[in-house]
């Protein structure tokens, strides 16, 4: 039975992954749709949705893609956000712009993947030119995608006719030693790194140091002075805090004083025991429910003892 | 009713020694008065349960406070949880008598009737027997030497004195058990059918054979349909009995739903025969040539005279244990503890399995009850409950040595000796209860007691389990090591009455004189005899049963692998003897000391064999035979040459040493801004446990063992986490600086870039003999700052995960790895078994493709868990592999953890709030509570899943009872599809074998070699693919091997949705609806491209 073309709102787009050395060609599905998020934007007449981009996906692919099956220009791709190298696990999914593959991230520190992946299954937006050129994909995914209905339509096949003056990172076992080389970076590298962060963090922190002894000197508009951490003493720790109170606690009681205490205690003892009992009563005869009893006498017999 | 009964029923055995064939009509039949006898029962038992109810609780407590302080006195005593676990075994294995066993009381009747019918026979000879059994075709079993044909005693029958159930099931102390039960139904034989002196020259036996087989016969022509054999009582050849088994018809009297059979067993009255003349001291068996001179000059014939004796005792046992079950109540149920306990462990009444089962058990008890103290006191007291009274007799059998020290029971003369074994001796019957027992089987029993009264002084978990309901009878798991010897095929008919037995028994002397202080234990396994039909043609009686002895040893891990043995100095006494006993091996030495000694050296390089091994074999050639120690087979070094290097420890050695050199060096850097307080190891190379040897060859780098570096603590690091990861690479760079001054090879690399909260970066020192380690800094306020981020209620649930996840990591890496790595190195050190039954079990795990899911800690705390939690710790590598892996077998991770060692009272509680916390089980399965991981959660935060553990726990239970061969046989089959990596891509350090020419084996590192280091290029693969693919597919992998199983709830269509996390593929389903379907050609083809040359082969199965 032939796929269906459209499943609700959405447009199948059949692709073809090449042979590799190992594994024959493979039917691979792209579902699109026009972008509608919930909070529209203005790009959005212009932009694509697509769900199930295959995991090695580059906007250089997606590009070479919709110029291969005759839609218009592709503006930029935004890929959904993979916090690492490989994809992260996570909730709440995140676009990542990713025009170009390899683009340092706002100070998360070293890049150690010449090539980013997609998690199987992920989506992307995809910015044509303009509504015309988005429009144009649409109608042309129908198409492909109704190729098996008599019409002829070239095979799609991913990966095919992207421009050679992209220089995309390959993958195997180059994508491994390179990773390999960068999570080894020279040391001099890494001390300028390391100097640059102390340098910023160690701003970051005199200035905040000072907006608060700023704001401890200045009285604000209704005279009052706030009181913040920090000053002439270090600032106490919270869990050394803790402790002091907790000392303190232990020792405005007095247990064992009156012989009420003494009474309750006992009884409160007792009952704990006699819960313990019921608790003691209740776990063996559920082990007797896993008949757990039965004297295992050979393979068979506890085969049959844990149900298994 | 009840004590009428009772009285009659004394009255009858007080009148069992004088004839009574007259009377026989107007007696109880058996039926009826076990009818009586079940009635007591019942009332007996409906009031020991009302009073231990009482006991507990009152019935009607007047308050509340009343039944606390009733609940509270109970937990004094032991835990209460195991008693109640007790009661529920003893409901669980008792006998429904009256629904189960009627068909088989029907059955009883009936041959009870049968043989009543039989008519007397009078003085016949044995050409007159013979000929007679002869036409009615009955094979008559007499025992060896069969009677000649010109012997002159007579041969009668006549009809039993008295018939009547005896044993366990007269006195209802019968349990559930596998293979079923026997009913003894005891005849006993007039003693007019003997003389005086019947008692020597097998005389007896002949005829109580002949009196079975006119039995035999008369059951035979009733026409029943029953299946009839001849059977050794307790493998004791003078004493055969008919079995009768059901013949599982279906019709009348068929008793095959009773589950049992029927044994029917000639007795000989009592005081037929002079008891004096049949202690064990004196000869009843006297040589042909010479006639009946006196006896005193000939050796005694313990053994025959034993068994004369044990024919009286029937009856006279039943009166005694009937009599002390109505004074200590919890008599019975100690009976049925004590029967499952031996059960479980293999023991039976049988000589040839130890010779002490439930009747010894319960014999020996009620004489404990009466008596046995140093003092005349008793050792058990009659108010004893059902668990003390169990208890109490193991403390008995453990701690008397009753070979040494011989308990008698009414006799003054302490010249009442046993040759060998244990003795207990009842002067009143002039028997030693023991006879049946050897001395290795005695002493097996008496180690298994003393295990058991370990566990049950356990303070803190119950092991009920381990006491009761596990069978432990496989020698594989409980020895050390193991021998299969052949039993020559004629044994020396002259050497005894039963020739296996004292051929087994020199073979004892020798091995245990041979093995010295090697061998803690030593025990033979004989086999059992079989039964023989009884009709003539069968199995010709005269041959010894062929087979092989089963030894096992259970070692004393210090010494068994020691190469020299010294004996006496020169010029002794002794050392003629000496020489004797090890022929060519011994010589003489002259050792440091300047002493000469007598001594016998052992191979211990370029021997596949184990020293001890080579001893067993040695001393068998020499003393029975190439023909039968060529064919000694044994068991147990395989399991050592599996493991790289046979489990020597000294292979790490070499490791051991680069780390000491690298924590010298680094305290004494000089000119970093802290000092270093402390320095420690976490990893399985420094530890003992990595599955191949670290630094196995020259020119090869070993895989970078992790070491943590703590600082003197400092108020000048900032309090914020990233900032803390940024000063830890400055920290390192300044280390490593400082080293390389020094001359060592560093690099610094970087880790988990995308968790800006985790450990940033590592500095890897590399030796230029090849060892390499991966130092990290801990900072002790990280835990704190992770604590309190995640206090914060408004933290984002993505941003928590984070946090919770670099808090374990953190806890993992810093904080319980060094501290599991200083445990495992002292425990490696008390148990020299121990590194290597680890790296065999990690081995097991790789063969099976689960290292990736099981990490290297778990399987170590799984091995010490056998180690240190039973009270008999394996010694050898089979035995250590062998019990863990049968432990893993049983675990039921669902229900309960392993706990190690002394953890804290509340470990169950803590394990309660795990599981009620995620009842589901996906974050925490397995849960190993330790003294350092009191939780019990940190090594296996990662795995392994729910389905993995349940894998796991099945191919455990596959293995065990496998061979050897097979435990580490794994099939791909299984799995989905199976990716193989290109070997050249492989780890370095897995790699089997160098190269083939040692001349070009390269002995220098180079720095490609460095720059290379801690590559792990198919592991780097998994995890992305991992990432990838998240739930959808589980990996497995080990070596160059990945295979992987789809998720079954992703195999399965669903509707369309924008966030399925994986492949599809649109289909048209059932009612016309979009159905997307897993694209699992469209997956692999990723797989294959992102692999690219990694790659070698894609199978896929499925």
């Amino acid at each position: 039975m032939p796929p269906p073309v459209q499943i609700p709102d959405y447009t199948t787009l059949p692709i073809t992954l090449p042979p590799t050395a190992l594994v024959e060609a493979a039917t691979h599905y792209l579902y699109i749709r026009p972008h509608a998020p919930k909070q529209a934007t203005p790009d959005d007449p212009r932009s694509l949705f697509v769900v199930n981009v295959p995991i090695d996906a580059t906007s250089a692919h997606l590009r070479a893609l919709f110029s291969s099956i005759g839609g218009g220009r592709v503006d930029r791709v935004i890929f959904e956000s993979s916090g690492s190298g490989a994809a992260a696990t996570g909730g709440k999914r995140k676009r990542d712009d990713d025009e170009e593959d390899g683009e340092e991230g706002e100070g998360k520190g070293e890049v150690v993947w010449d090539r980013k992946l997609r998690k199987s299954g992920s989506s992307a937006v995809v910015m044509f030119v303009d509504k015309a050129s988005r429009d144009a994909a649409i109608r042309a995914a129908g198409k492909v995608s109704k190729k098996g209905k008599g019409k002829k339509v070239e095979e799609v096949v991913w990966g095919e006719g992207i421009g050679g003056g992209l220089n995309i990172p390959a993958l195997g076992i180059s994508r491994y030693l390179t990773n390999h080389n960068l999570t080894h970076p020279s040391k001099a590298h890494l001390q300028a790194s390391v100097n640059t962060f102390m340098a910023a963090f160690e701003a970051d922190e005199a200035a905040r140091l000072h907006a608060l002894a700023k704001r401890r000197q200045e009285p604000d508009e209704d005279g009052f002075v706030t009181v913040v951490r920090g000053g002439r003493v270090a600032p106490a720790r919270q869990e050394e805090a803790k402790v002091v109170l907790e000392k303190k606690q232990a020792k405005d009681k007095h247990e064992g004083f009156y012989r009420f205490q003494v009474r309750e205690e006992r009884k409160s003892r007792q009952m704990e025991l006699l819960k313990k009992f019921e608790e003691d009563k209740k776990r063996v005869a559920e082990r007797k429910n896993l008949r757990r009893f039965k004297v295992s006498l050979g393979i068979l017999c506890f085969v049959q003892l844990h149900g298994m | 009713m009840a004590p009428a009964s009772k009285k009659r029923r004394t009255e009858t055995r007080e009148e069992d020694g004088r004839v009574r064939t007259k009377e026989t009509t107007d007696q109880l039949s058996s039926e009826e008065e076990m009818e009586a006898i079940s009635k007591e029962d019942d009332a007996g038992g409906q009031t020991f349960e009302a009073k231990s109810k009482a006991r507990k609780i009152p019935k009607h407590p007047s308050s509340e406070q009343e039944k606390a302080q009733a609940v509270s006195e109970s937990y004094e005593s032991k835990s209460n949880v195991f008693r109640m676990e007790t009661e529920e075994l003893l409901s669980e294995i008792r006998v429904d008598y009256r629904k189960r066993m009627a068909p088989a009381e029907k059955m009883l009747h009936k041959l009870k009737n049968i043989i009543e019918k039989i008519p007397p026979k009078t003085d016949v000879t044995i050409g007159g027997v013979e000929g007679e059994m002869g036409k009615r075709k009955i094979h008559i079993p007499f025992p060896e030497p069969r009677p000649g044909a010109d012997i002159k005693y007579k041969f009668s029958y006549e009809k039993p004195t008295y018939m009547n159930i005896a044993g366990s099931y007269a006195l209802k102390t019968v349990a559930k058990q596998h293979g079923g039960f026997a009913i003894d139904l005891v005849l006993q034989m007039p003693s007019t059918i003997f003389q005086e002196k019947d008692y020597l020259n097998y005389r007896y036996f002949h005829k109580r054979a002949y009196y079975l087989a006119t039995i035999a016969g008369a059951i035979q022509e009733s026409g029943l349909n029953l299946q009839l054999s001849y059977v050794d009582l307790h493998d004791d050849p003078l004493r055969p009995i008919i079995v009768v088994a059901p013949s599982g018809d279906g019709s009348e009297i068929d008793f095959t739903t009773s589950k049992c059979l029927i044994r029917i067993v000639p007795a000989a009255p009592k005081n037929t025969f002079s008891v004096s003349k049949l202690r064990p001291d004196r000869n009843a068996v006297r040589p042909v040539a010479e006639g009946d001179t006196a006896d005193g000059s000939l050796p005694p014939t313990s053994q025959y005279n034993s068994s004369i004796l044990a024919d009286t005792t029937y009856f006279g046992h039943l009166t005694q244990l009937h009599e002390i079950s109505f004074e200590a109540k919890a008599f019975k149920d100690a009976c049925l503890l004590g029967r499952t306990w031996l059960k479980q462990r293999g023991f039976s009444s049988n000589i040839n399995q130890g010779g002490f089962g439930h009747a010894e058990w319960s014999i020996l008890m009620s004489l404990l009850l009466k008596g046995g103290g140093s003092k005349g006191n008793s050792v058990l007291a009659k108010g004893y409950s059902n668990y003390q009274m169990f208890k109490a007799m193991l403390q008995f059998l453990a701690t008397r040595d009753l070979i040494m020290n011989p308990l008698l029971f009414g006799v003054e003369s302490e010249s009442v000796r046993w040759p060998k074994g244990p003795n207990v001796f009842d002067g009143k019957l002039g028997l030693n209860i023991l006879f049946k027992m050897t001395e290795w089987g005695y002493r097996l029993l008496k180690h298994e007691a003393e295990i058991t009264l370990k566990l049950l002084s356990d303070p803190v978990i119950g092991h009920f389990e381990e006491v009761f309901l596990h069978r432990l009878d496989d020698p594989c798991y409980k020895f050390d090591t193991l021998a299969y010897i052949p039993i020559p095929e004629n044994l020396n008919k002259d050497s005894g009455l039963n020739p296996l037995l004292s051929f087994s028994q020199k073979l004892y002397d020798i091995l245990s004189t041979g093995l010295t202080d090697r061998a803690k234990l030593i025990h033979l396994t004989l086999p059992s005899t079989s039964a023989q039909p009884i009709r003539p043609g069968g199995i010709n009686r005269g041959l010894a049963p062929t087979g092989q002895i089963i030894a096992g040893f259970l070692l004393n891990a210090a010494q068994c692998s020691r190469a020299v043995d010294h004996g006496p100095p020169a010029g002794h006494k002794g050392g003629a003897s000496y020489r004797a006993f090890w022929g060519d091996k011994a010589e003489l030495r002259r050792f440091k000391d300047g002493s000469i000694l007598e001594s016998v050296v052992w191979v211990t390089k370029d021997s596949n064999q184990s020293i001890y091994n080579q001893i067993i074999q040695y001393l068998v050639i020499k003393n029975f035979g190439d023909k039968i120690g060529n064919y000694v087979k044994f068991i147990g070094d395989e399991y050592a040459s599996m493991v790289g290097g046979g489990g020597n420890v000294g292979l790490f050695q070499p490791t051991m040493t680069a780390f000491e050199k690298l924590v010298k060096e680094l305290r004494s850097l000089e000119g970093l801004p802290l000092a270093i307080r402390q320095v420690s190891a976490a990893a399985s190379a420094l530890r003992y446990s990595s599955v191949e040897a670290p630094l196995f060859s020259s020119g090869q780098l070993m895989q970078p063992a992790d070491v943590v570096v703590q600082f003197e603590s400092s108020g000048r690091w900032p309090d914020d986490l990233v900032a803390i990861q940024k000063t830890k690479i400055a920290f390192l760079l300044k280390m490593s600086e400082l080293l390389q001054q020094a001359g060592a090879v560093t690099r610094i690399g970087l880790e988990n870039v995308d968790y800006p909260t985790m450990n940033s970066a590592f500095m890897e020192v590399v030796y230029h003999e090849g060892s390499t380690f991966r130092v990290r800094i801990y900072h002790d306020r990280e835990q704190t700052l992770l604590e309190r981020q995640l206090l914060n209620k408004d933290l984002p649930g993505k941003k928590r995960d984070e946090i919770t996840a670099a808090l374990s990591e953190h806890r993992r890496k810093f904080i319980v790895g060094p501290l599991h790595t200083q445990e495992v190195q002292k425990l490696s050190h008390r148990f020299p078994a121990l590194s290597p039954s680890i790296r065999l079990l990690k081995k097991w795990f790789q063969t099976h493709l689960l290292s990736r899911q099981v990490s290297e800690e778990l399987v170590e705390l799984m091995a010490i868990r056998t180690f240190v939690t039973t009270s008999s710790p394996p010694n050898s590598v089979m035995s250590g592999f062998l019990r863990t892996l049968h432990f893993i077998s049983l675990w039921d991770w669902r229900a309960e953890p392993a706990i190690i060692g002394t953890v804290d009272k509340n470990a169950s509680e803590t394990f309660a709030a795990i599981r009620r916390s995620d009842p589901a089980m996906n974050r925490h399965v397995m849960v190993i509570p330790t003294e350092y991981d009191p939780t019990g959660t940190t090594f296996t935060e990662s795995g392994p899943r729910k389905v993995v553990a349940a894998r796991i726990t099945a191919l455990a239970r596959s293995a065990v009872g496998a061979s050897f061969k097979n435990i580490f046989i794994s099939s791909t089959k299984d799995y989905d599809f199976v990716i193989h990596i290109e070997p050249k891509y492989n780890l370095p350090g897995i790699r089997s074998k160098g190269s083939k020419f040692k001349n070009l084996q390269k002995t220098e590192i180079t720095s490609q070699d460095i720059a290379k280091l801690g590559l792990n290029v198919p592991g780097a693969f998994v995890n992305e693919l991992n990432d990838i693919y998240g739930d959808t597919i589980i990996f497995f992998t080990a070596g160059n091997i990945i295979a992987g199983l789809w998720n079954p709830s992703s195999v399965s269509g669903r509707k369309w949705k924008v966030n399925i996390p994986y492949s599809t593929i649109p289909q048209v389903g059932v009612n016309d609806e979009e159905v997307l379907m897993l694209n699992k050609k469209s997956i692999l083809n990723e797989i294959s491209r992102l692999g690219g040359e990694i790659l070698a082969r894609i199978e896929i199965n499925k």
